[in-house]
């Protein structure tokens, strides 16, 4: 687990598993994407340095992400650093 | 933690693939300060974040990552058209969680528990909206300075 309060994206993948079954992350040229219940966050960041095969991303941007899908009590559990 | 209602007003010219469009959204935002950070949680348009180490910072920050969105956007779009139907779709997409403190924030600025002298007020019913217009004739008269305002 990232240190810090970072979260890589293959944790932020795994609590999607989780808690938002069959969600998609998609990388656009300047944000991920993320697809889930009809619905469709824009804004995760691809990392500190642009888009790499696992980068990390700051826990706060994770938060917001895990409200907007309301999912945010199952979010923390899987990954307490958000 | 204090959260504030932010009412919005930008307007943006993007190029897609074969257009020009002017994107003009009237939106609101939560703003909220933590741990010496500030974010900015879209409501409408929902779905993306920005963060500052103050307020001032924080939105602007905002008003950039909104047009990296629609940078985004614009680059799977083959028409205008496409374009058009997913920005809108991209405002409508509420973030419910953020809109539910947002109301709150309002009740508690209505109330004078809550307020925010750097920033001017606007009614918390003003409209919100986006237009998104293909530019056939650019003219100096469409550019418009991006404003934002407390909702009360």
């Amino acid at each position: 687990m990232a240190t810090g309060g970072l979260v890589t994206l293959k944790e932020i993948r795994e609590m999607l598993d989780v808690c938002a079954p069959g969600a998609l992350i998609v990388a656009k040229e300047h944000h991920n994407w993320v697809l889930w219940n009809g619905r469709t966050y824009r804004g995760l960041p691809l990392g500190k340095h642009g888009k790499r095969v696992n980068p990390e991303i700051e826990g706060g941007q994770v938060r917001r992400m895990a409200r907007f899908f309301e999912i945010l009590e199952c979010a923390k559990k899987q990954l307490p650093q958000i | 933690m204090e959260k504030y209602p932010i009412l919005f007003s930008r307007r943006e010219l993007i190029e897609g693939n074969g257009f020009i469009a002017g994107v003009s959204v009237n939106g609101r935002a939560l703003l909220s300060a933590e741990n010496g950070e500030t974010w900015v949680e879209g409501v409408n348009p929902g779905g993306f974040t920005a963060k500052g180490s103050s307020s001032s910072e924080a939105l602007a920050a905002f008003g950039e990552e909104f047009r990296l969105v629609l940078f985004d956007i614009a680059t799977e779009a083959a028409s205008f058209e496409v374009f058009k139907t997913s920005v809108e779709a991209f405002f409508n997409e509420t973030n419910r969680t953020a809109l539910r403190e947002w109301e709150g924030a309002v009740t508690e600025v209505r109330q004078g528990k809550l307020a925010a002298d750097w920033l001017d007020r606007r009614p918390a019913e003003s409209p919100l909206g986006i237009e998104v217009v293909r530019i056939r004739q650019p003219k100096a008269a469409h550019n418009q300075e991006g404003v934002a305002a407390i909702a009360a």
